[in-house]
């Protein structure tokens, strides 16, 4: 009797499950992309498959400019996590000896503060009377403020920087930490110089955590829609902000639909080519 | 009724495949109750994966597996009466030893009570009393293994499967324990179904041994019936060392064979359907050889190629004149081998009724 | 080392501590605003006070945000947990491709811009007809931890022995018995740092939480809303909590982690 009932549970519970995630995941990915053929008629949903909307995206210039303007300003934001990253994940990986875990949680905390007041507190830091410009002042390098960092695409991008950078020194620290020292050993022992042991065993070796971290910042960046609210201004405008009006007064929900699934497109391919690409670099 | 003539479990033509990979073939045995039955074979030979079968935790490919004259393919892992000790002991961690052991109990709801009886009447069969507050990390190799067979024994299963459980324990403590194995079997009276690799320790513990080779079972038998009576070259080496040589059937008689050799011709006792003229291998034991003073009928005469020193007893290597076939001698007394010299030609005499003939 | 590698050691260290402090710029100054008050980008040093803190369990919309969220929260850590578990379990015990797609289509909320994960949502509750509220707000978190939890989850049952299961049905268990008795109690741990860090973001989630929460408010969407009017020293002075609850709760896993790995695994 016993295993009866094991064993229609767990055949009962495997449909249950099923269907939860379906319901949960994929009919909402569904119904999301079907909505883009939809159209608005007033304050209705027009459930007719049209092509309005895509051709609204691919014509209207706007739209495929501020979407290519996004993919730069999430490059630019990648760019600079790895460039400001990479070497503070090596440190710690390599030369914080002890305290590197230690770091490594004090990096983390941030992540979990609140996002909102994060980006609003940069208003404060960016800003024409904030601490950069006191910074700069008090040192004498500058005698008026800078209007330079606040209210336009900079802040857009220095602040997704600041909120992001954890997001890539996590991944690649874990990748870089799995190195044993011995491997650095044998391979000066073998006469490579530091360099090259850098080039062709470190590097190497760390890649795919920097990978993992690149693409996750460059997706975060590229569909935030919170940061240009908060500290873009009217020049700072971002792909995502585009879409959520679209969902807020513009209520136009399956022109945002589709505005999004450019996005998801997109991204899809992104993760998917980087997928392949790592499991072709194994190999 | 001698109890103990009784089959127990039937292994019908199991055949058992992982994929294209073909891991046992035409598997038959039977086992009889109380006895200590060790599946021998080398490592991935297959051997964990017939007691995994026995146990339920995989399914033969095809045939049968009967218990008690019920086939019992398809009956789920907690409804046979076996228990199983397993290579890495699988002790719960987040339990104590008493939990651990009772956990057979507590499973079948039994009272609290009846529980800590047999409880401790079992620890005490494997001498741990004492231990029954400890976790499973804070005790040795060996006492985790008792722990293991305790859990196994307290559920009185028809049949405790052992996959390779000494494998973790040094040589020390695997003696000790390969006797403590042999006494608590003999003791609580349940048929034993041993996993193992080495021969010695199956040679030791077992009423009847399985070798497995190539997937197959190469045979079954006591361990004096797999020793001295071999079926095949592949066994005659593969327990102790066993000379062996090729020969012609010469003559056969009624119960004697006479075989050529490059040793010489020598008549042994026939064993196998051999014509006169096959080609064959013969296999004898170093201990069975005797070394003699002087020629008699049937010895053969050798020169000494090597003596080897052990003590009270010595090993002497013999060579053949010319084919410099080695044999090898060995529980000389070292008395008579101080008097021996390589070079020396001397005479050897096979023990009436030793050795195998070999198609 | 050449002088060359330590030189740039002392860069690497100098730029760590640079990115770190920045990293703690925004922190420090929420943390500093909550007793100070500033007008015009100067500061007011003589408007210390510890009010903001004391007088912030009557500002009522704030502390019913906060509560919200730690509804929310809960709920998640509940739901994500117990499917997290379910899905974790059943990857590790089957085989086939099955396995591969369920994990894809697990991981997609999470690997996909958080808009997305938002819209699909917002426009399916709208079309199957489900008012948005708290609620929805815990299926749009659910679904979206999901794919840690699981991923938590799954790794520290690929490290138990397979054995211990065995041996468990092998002496009688059934399914539901091993579970309970073996299986759970082993990874015990590992449920709980999932569920922490399901908790912790949660807590946080803006992204979707925006499209998915109705008339109701959460913490984060507190703060949103009142990001126009600008922050009172009040709101500043519940993220400054809110900051040092998650700070525990970060080295609360760090702590577990940490004591769980030196524990001598037999």
């Amino acid at each position: 009797m016993k295993s009866v009932i094991d064993y229609f549970s767990s055949s009962i519970w495997t449909i249950i499950s099923f269907i939860l995630i379906i319901f949960l995941i994929l009919i909402p990915f569904g119904s999301f992309l079907s909505y883009s053929f939809f159209t608005v008629d007033g304050l209705d949903i027009n459930h007719e498959f049209s092509l309005a909307n895509y051709k609204e995206f691919f014509f209207g210039e706007i739209y495929i400019n501020t979407f290519v303007r996004t993919i730069f300003l999430a490059l630019t934001v990648m760019s600079s996590c790895i460039l400001l990253g990479y070497p503070v994940a090596y440190f710690l990986a390599r030369y914080a000896g002890k305290f590197k875990y230690a770091i490594l949680l004090m990096l983390i905390i941030p992540l979990f503060m609140s996002y909102i007041i994060k980006i609003y507190m940069m208003r404060s830091i960016l800003g024409y009377s904030g601490l950069i410009n006191k910074v700069l002042k008090m040192l004498n390098i500058i005698e008026k403020p800078l209007e330079f960092f606040l209210w336009n695409q900079n802040s857009v991008i220095i602040t997704l920087v600041i909120i992001l950078l954890p997001l890539i020194i996590i991944p690649t620290f874990i990748s870089l930490d799995k190195i044993p020292t011995n491997i650095i050993e044998a391979s000066f022992d073998l006469g490579c110089k530091p360099f090259q042991a850098f080039r062709y065993v470190i590097f190497p070796i760390g890649f795919p955590g920097l990978v993992v971290g690149s693409i996750f910042v460059f997706i975060l960046a590229l569909g935030d829609f919170v940061t240009p609210q908060l500290v873009g201004g009217t020049s700072g405008f971002t792909y995502g902000k585009i879409i959520y009006s679209n969902f807020g007064m513009a209520f136009n929900w399956p022109f945002g639909a589709s505005l999004a699934s450019i996005l998801l497109f997109v991204s899809v391919i992104i993760i998917a080519l980087t997928n392949y690409l790592t499991k072709k670099r194994k190999s | 009724m001698d109890e103990n003539t009784e089959i127990i479990l039937d292994l019908k033509n199991i055949n058992k495949s992982f994929g294209i990979t073909k891991v046992l073939e035409d598997i038959n045995i039977s086992i009889k109750n109380n006895e200590f039955f060790t599946i021998l074979g080398s490592s991935g030979s297959g051997k964990s994966t017939i007691i995994r079968m026995i146990g339920g935790f995989t399914k033969p490919s095809s045939g049968k597996i009967i218990f008690e004259n019920k086939i019992i393919n398809d009956e789920p892992i907690f409804k046979r009466p076996f228990n199983t000790v397993f290579q890495d002991y699988a002790l719960f961690p987040n339990m104590n030893v008493f939990n651990n052991v009772g956990f057979g109990l507590k499973i079948k709801n039994i009272d609290k009570n009846s529980i800590k009886e047999k409880v401790l009447e079992v620890l005490s069969i494997v001498g741990l009393e004492s231990l029954s507050n400890r976790m499973p990390q804070e005790l040795s190799g060996g006492q985790q293994q008792r722990v293991a067979l305790a859990r196994a024994i307290i559920c009185e299963p028809k049949v405790i499967l052992l996959d390779e459980p000494l494998g973790a324990l040094d040589a020390e403590l695997r003696k000790q324990m390969q006797l403590f194995l042999k006494e608590i079997q003999k003791k609580i009276k349940i048929t034993f179904i041993f996993i193992t690799h080495d021969q010695e320790e199956a040679i030791f513990l077992s009423d009847r041994i399985a070798v497995l080779n190539n997937n197959k079972f190469e045979q079954v038998g006591t361990p004096k019936e797999l020793y001295y009576s071999p079926n095949t070259p592949y066994l005659a080496t593969f327990f102790g060392e066993c000379n062996l040589f090729k020969c012609e059937v010469k003559d056969i008689t009624q119960d004697t064979a006479l075989l050529d050799s490059e040793f010489g011709n020598f008549q042994t006792k026939i064993s196998n359907n051999i014509k006169i003229g096959d080609n064959v291998s013969f296999g004898i034991r170093p201990e069975e050889i005797n070394l003699i003073n002087e020629k008699i009928e049937n010895s053969l005469e050798l020169t000494i190629d090597e003596i080897n020193f052990k003590g009270s007893v010595s090993t002497v290597n013999l060579i053949s004149e010319h084919s410099k076939q080695k044999m090898k001698i060995q529980n000389i007394s070292s008395n008579v081998s101080k008097t021996l010299s390589p070079g020396l030609k001397v005479h050897i005499l096979f023990n009436p009724n030793a050795g195998n003939i070999f198609l | 080392m050449t002088r060359l590698e330590n030189v740039t050691k002392y860069m690497m260290a100098l730029l760590t501590a640079l990115i770190v402090s920045t990293l703690y710029a925004p922190i420090v100054m929420t943390i500093f605003f909550s007793f100070y008050k500033t007008r015009k980008g100067l500061v007011n040093w003589e408007s210390f006070s510890y009010e903001p803190y004391t007088k912030l369990i009557f500002e009522k919309q704030i502390l019913e945000s906060l509560l919200n969220s730690l509804y929310v929260g809960s709920i998640t850590v509940v739901c994500s947990v117990v499917i997290g578990f379910y899905f974790a379990n059943y990857y590790h015990t089957s085989r086939g491709k099955m396995k591969e797609l369920l994990q894809f289509i697990i991981f997609l909320p999470f690997l996909l811009p958080p808009i997305i994960t938002g819209l699909s949502l917002l426009i399916f509750f709208r079309e199957i007809g489900l008012p948005r509220s708290l609620n929805t707000a815990i299926i749009g978190h659910t679904i979206f931890v999901l794919a840690i939890v699981f991923k938590i989850i799954l790794n520290k049952l690929e490290t138990l022995k397979s054995s211990l299961m065995e041996s468990a049905y092998d002496l009688g268990a059934s399914k539901l018995q091993a579970f309970w008795y073996v299986l759970i109690p082993n990874i015990k741990l590992s449920l709980i740092i999932a569920g922490l860090l399901a908790f912790t973001i949660s807590l946080d989630e803006t992204l979707i939480t925006l499209f998915l929460i109705g008339n109701d408010t959460t913490w984060p969407i507190k703060l949103w809303a009142k990001m126009r009017v600008g922050f009172s020293k009040q709101v500043n002075a519940s993220v400054t909590l809110i900051l040092i609850l998650t700070s525990f709760l970060v080295l609360l896993i760090a702590t577990i982690v940490s004591r769980s790995e030196k524990r001598i695994m037999y």
